[in-house]
């Protein structure tokens, strides 16, 4: 029996025919991949394109079922590719890279889909993508998950929340004097021996000075971060015995670590007033050598394995080192990488009277490790290509009238199925009117030539711009990925440069704003450049966007609601300082858009208001985020 | 192991093991639901399948996999041990053994003869038959219904947040010689921002019973009292992060115990008679006899109830040394807890594998108890669920329509089988397999239906 048939049953000859025709983009192959990718030619989409930067490991093998022992170390997208052939019927198109990666997949190469699969891994890929959808007004489906728990969120530009609309949790960081000098628990000795030792030790350069302008000490003690900085120059010493391979000196390393920078942690004083001293190793602890003992994974042996296991795996790491020229970086499934961080941990850890820690447990810490099963990638990857039907809107039986009538899924913690909850099914909540990336400002794709790119003055851009989207005379130009201010009312020094002198080119993103305004402002548009050498000379083609008047924000807002939302979550263009080279760093929060509440001296800021309350909203959105000069799909 | 790392975070080595050594039987004919099936089974660790057919003129559905045993053969860690039989045939085996297996997967089972028959077998059994899990897929939506035979105990059941066994309302006395060794009375702030917040808490409960309050202690009382005990030091105190934990945290010297409610009418339920011989999961029968050794040591005791101390202790603020000692004092009672249980298993003569007593008396607040239903198999017939009814119709009397067209309230039930809804619910049975055959985490108890339009989903008992 053909398979077809059972499809066109399900959604009927002309959505099939369309979905035959239609393009998809799964990014990632992993574990929500690979059943992603399964569902999905099941489905018999026209043409998938798959891109994954990974090769495969071991611990895949639980849940990734396109792959096998013999396809460790392969490209994960074009193994899954040719796993799949025997029950295809689409075309599909493997890539190994990274989807960031703006020289092998530009604006433009995206343009050719019809709805983009999320499959991911990290933060910075999925909000990636999701810059990408809001600019192409592409379809998103974002899923993910950890363990039991799983998400699956459809986002329709301009029309529903994107990945940005709410808060995400971000990896936690510590003040460097926990980590350095007093730390207490685990974590803080896991991450020092993982991101400081082994760094210093096997990562780094052998020269040079920590950059240490902007560290977070964590103590304004001047005593404590001398003492930081001291240490630091030492371990580059500690280093040269690495590239010694002389296994003798590697007591030396112990007795630098562990007994003369505890003394000199103890030498200062008002650190250990409500602090339990820490206890320096012995001599005699360093130089007994004991049998290692080969202990299992999920124990924690003695004080004295783990110095003899430090020493050991010291040698082996020594040993590798100049075979990997001269750079061991920390990787989690490196056994020998893990042990040495677990050692060394382990010892910082007794020495501070903190309990240590088994291998498999530092190795969740250090590695990041978030638990995954094949059953809630099933399950996600399921109901993410389920709503693909109703996102493209072929269900002629529950035809999507609104985008806010369907619905995303939770999966929940594992242990609440007997109370009444397997999934929760939020319907999608239309653009936070707040969100820096989807509804603060108006956005647009510029279609560059490069040899406009290399001729274009700053001066003429801005005038192009401002003239495109009647802009008054004041304005602000920002290179919105680095925070760089390009040009202002007293910041011309850039004007007879081209772009890309100012390091504009393909995939930066400038937010241009209007500083003029009094009550009425024109709403900030942030601009991708869009470099494709397939076009003609001499273009730069600036996409038909409506650029609204907005309020300023010195006009008092009737709207509560509005000044609610507003609370904190404004983007604030803060100049603070003056580089020499002309260009002028804003103040960067970690390359995101900072939330400044004081303001600074000397400093131009006024946030950009929420929209105006006079324009509806629903209205404003879609005429932002339909490019006319895109071959998009309608969604409507 | 390296291969299963990120799910043995999940349940643990001991988990995993159960995995790998229990063998699971799906019944039913060749769909896409039995491919994802059987696939998850086999990545979760799964190394003996058996595969009940029921043939199938036509087809239903698109197949990843051409040949089960060779396919499944690549995803599974060791020699995968892999059986087909019929199922008309077995059904007429009386001496057909069941008993072996785990748990039965019941997938998209059209007969209604064959779940009689089933039905019939599994009644003859009594308590020893596998739990059996019934899924069917129509359309945009599904079910899956779990019937147990006997008792099932989850050993832990992971809840979202996890709840630390303090013992705040009653200390044992090298606790309470702990907490006097700290007189605030006669310390400056500095050493007072040493001192954990459950030593705070509990001096004011401490105070509160001295003070006469003998009934249950709310956490305005709570509050006051630990002001009247800490502002005396200073009105810099409310700063210190300590003050502030015990002012967070005032709510737990409130509940009645510290450890789960649940757990001591569980136990109060829990009589001998409950302990038959007929056992078809050890574990069952372990956590059982872990639970009734728990309900004589109070007796021999003359105590209301004994409870083994789980010996966590959460992070909070404190000097580390401070911190150190008040850990050692959980650790060597939840040790000494958990020899007092030992040698009552040992003087009744019961034996419990060393792992399972390890993980029942470190997580004793986790353990859940799930009944077998009142209902056997045939609960579906009889329900007054209106997806669950259309969905039975469909599968037992109806032929799946052609047409597109719907005019009941379920929109797309009677269409073909959806792959994505056969993979979700593929996901959502086995997952409770798992949970069944590693006794982490609760399953379903015990019906739950999924509407593919717009995601939702119920969990109903019958």
């Amino acid at each position: 029996m053909p398979r077809e048939t059972s499809l066109v049953t399900i959604i009927g000859e002309d959505s099939y025919k369309k979905l035959r025709s239609s393009r998809c983009l799964l990014v990632g192959a992993g574990g929500i991949g690979s059943e992603l990718l399964k569902d999905i030619i099941l489905m018999e989409f026209g043409e998938i394109h798959i891109v994954d930067l990974d090769t495969i490991d071991l611990s895949n093998l639980n849940r990734q079922f396109l792959f096998r022992q013999k396809d460790i170390k392969q490209p994960k997208s074009t193994t899954a590719v040719k796993a799949v052939q025997h029950f295809n019927n689409s075309k599909l198109v493997p890539y190994q890279g990274n989807v960031m990666d703006i020289s092998t997949f530009p604006l433009h190469w995206f343009e050719q889909f019809d709805i983009i699969f999320n499959a991911l891994d990290n933060l910075a890929a999925r909000r990636y993508v999701n810059k990408i959808s809001q600019f192409l007004s592409l379809p998103l489906i974002e899923s993910g998950t950890a363990g039991f728990d799983g998400y699956m969120q459809p986002i329709i530009p301009g029309k529903t929340e994107c990945f940005e609309c709410t808060k995400k949790e971000t990896p936690k960081t510590f003040p460097v004097c926990t980590i350095r000098s007093t730390p207490s628990q685990p974590i803080h000795c896991i991450v020092w021996a993982k991101n400081f030792l082994f760094n210093q030790l096997f990562a780094s350069e052998t020269s040079g000075n920590e950059d240490d302008n902007d560290q977070d000490w964590g103590t304004d003690d001047a005593e404590e971060i001398k003492r930081i900085k001291q240490e630091t120059n030492e371990l580059y010493e500690l280093q040269k015995i690495i590239i010694s391979r002389d296994a003798s000196r590697i007591p030396e390393i112990l007795n630098k670590l562990f007994i003369q920078d505890i003394n000199k942690l103890l030498a200062i004083e008002n650190l250990w007033k409500t602090r339990t001293k820490p206890v320096p190793l012995s001599d005699s602890q360093i130089n007994t050598p004991t049998k290692t003992a080969q202990s299992a994974s999920n124990s924690v042996g003695t004080i004295q394995e783990q110095i003899s296991n430090f020493i050991n795996i010291t040698q082996k790491l020594m040993d590798r080192y100049p075979k990997e020229q001269n750079h061991i970086e920390f990787d989690k499934d490196d056994a020998d990488t893990l042990e040495f961080v677990a050692t060394a941990a382990n010892i910082r850890s007794h020495i501070f009277n903190i309990p240590m820690k088994s291998v498999f447990d530092i190795k969740q810490i250090a590695g990041n490790i978030i638990p995954a099963i094949a059953t809630t990638n099933a399950i996600v990857a399921g109901a993410s290509s389920l709503i693909s039907l109703r996102v493209l809107n072929l269900l002629k039986y529950a035809p999507t009238t609104k985008y806010t009538d369907l619905n995303m899924a939770f999966t929940a913690k594992a242990s609440n199925l007997s109370q009444n909850r397997y999934l929760s099914n939020p319907k999608l909540a239309p653009p936070n009117k707040n969100c820096p990336v989807c509804s603060k400002v108006c956005r647009g794709v510029i279609k560059l030539s490069s040899d406009c790119l290399n001729k274009m003055k700053l001066s003429d851009f801005v005038v192009l711009i401002r003239e495109k989207y009647s802009y008054p005379q004041d304005i602000s130009l920002l290179d919105a990925s680095n925070q760089r201010l390009l040009f202002d009312y007293d910041f011309e020094d850039l004007n007879d440069r081209t772009l890309s002198e100012i390091n504009l080119g393909n995939g930066s993103i400038i937010l241009f704003s209007d500083e003029e305004g009094d009550t009425m402002i024109r709403k900030a548009i942030e601009l991708f450049l869009d470099v494709d050498d397939e076009l003609p000379c001499n273009t730069c083609s600036l996409p038909d966007v409506e650029v609204p008047l907005i309020k300023a924000n010195n006009s008092p807002s009737k709207n509560e609601e509005e000044e609610k939302n507003e609370k904190g979550a404004d983007v604030v263009a803060t100049t603070n300082s003056h580089g020499k080279d002309g260009i002028v760093i804003l103040d960067d929060d970690e390359g995101e858009i900072t939330i400044d509440a004081e303001p600074i001296n000397g400093s131009k800021k006024r946030p950009v208001d929420t929209e105006i309350s006079e324009a509806p909203s629903n209205k404003r959105t879609k005429l932002v985020n339909e490019p006319t000069n895109s071959d998009i799909v309608e969604l409507d | 192991m390296e291969r299963y790392d990120r799910q043995l975070r999940l349940w643990g080595a001991l988990g995993q093991d159960s995995l790998n050594r229990s063998r699971v039987c799906v019944v039913g004919p060749a769909t896409p639901l039995l491919q994802e099936v059987f696939k998850n089974l086999v990545l979760a660790g799964i190394s003996s399948l058996t595969w009940l057919k029921v043939e199938c003129a036509v087809q239903s559905g698109s197949l990843f996999l051409a040949e089960l045993k060779k396919d499944l053969e690549p995803l599974a860690s060791k020699q995968l041990e892999y059986e087909e039989n019929d199922l008309r045939k077995t059904l007429q085996q009386p001496q057909y053994d069941w008993t072996r297996f785990s748990v039965v997967i019941l997938t998209c089972i059209g007969e209604q003869t064959a779940m009689l028959d089933l039905n019939e077998i599994r009644r003859q059994r009594g308590t020893k038959f596998p739990p059996v899990l019934n899924t069917f897929v129509s359309g945009f939506y599904g079910y899956i219904y779990l019937v147990l035979s006997e008792t099932h105990f989850v050993l832990q059941a992971h809840p979202d947040s996890k709840k630390y066994d303090l013992r705040l309302q009653n200390p044992w006395p090298e606790l309470i010689n702990y907490v006097d060794t700290f007189d605030l009375s006669k310390m400056d702030i500095a050493t007072f921002s040493g001192i954990p917040y459950t030593v705070l808490l509990m001096k004011c409960i401490a105070k509160l019973e001295r003070d006469g309050n003998n009934g249950r202690i709310t956490i305005d009382q709570m509050k006051k009292v630990l002001d009247q005990i800490c502002l005396p030091l200073g009105n810099d105190v409310i700063y210190e992060p300590n003050y502030v934990e015990a002012k967070r945290y005032a709510y737990l010297a409130c509940s009645q115990n510290d450890c789960c409610k649940e757990l001591e009418d569980l136990l109060r339920n829990l009589e001998i008679s409950d302990y038959g011989n007929d056992w078809h999961d050890t574990y069952n029968y372990e956590i059982l006899t872990l639970l009734l050794t728990l309900k004589n040591i109070a007796k021999e005791n003359g105590e209301l109830s004994f409870q083994p101390l789980t010996g966590t202790l959460p992070d909070m603020e404190s000097t580390t040394e401070n911190y150190i000692r008040l850990k050692k004092l959980y650790e060597v009672k939840a040790k000494l807890d958990k020899s007092r249980v030992e040698e009552s298993l040992a003087r009744s003569k019961k034996k419990v594998s060393q792992d399972v007593l390890e993980t029942f008396c470190s997580h004793y607040g986790e353990v859940r108890k799930i009944l077998p239903p009142k209902s056997d198999l045939l609960g579906i017939f009889s329900t007054s669920n209106a997806l669950l009814d259309a969905l039975v119709m469909v599968q037992f009397w109806e032929q799946p329509a052609v047409t597109a067209e719907d005019k009941d309230e379920f929109i797309g039930l009677r269409v073909d089988d959806n792959y994505s809804v056969m993979a979700f619910f593929g996901g959502a049975v086995v997952q409770e397999a798992i949970k069944l055959i590693t006794h982490h985490y609760v399953p379903i108890d015990n019906l739950f239906l999924y509407n593919g339009i717009n995601n939702s989903s119920a969990t109903y008992k019958i």
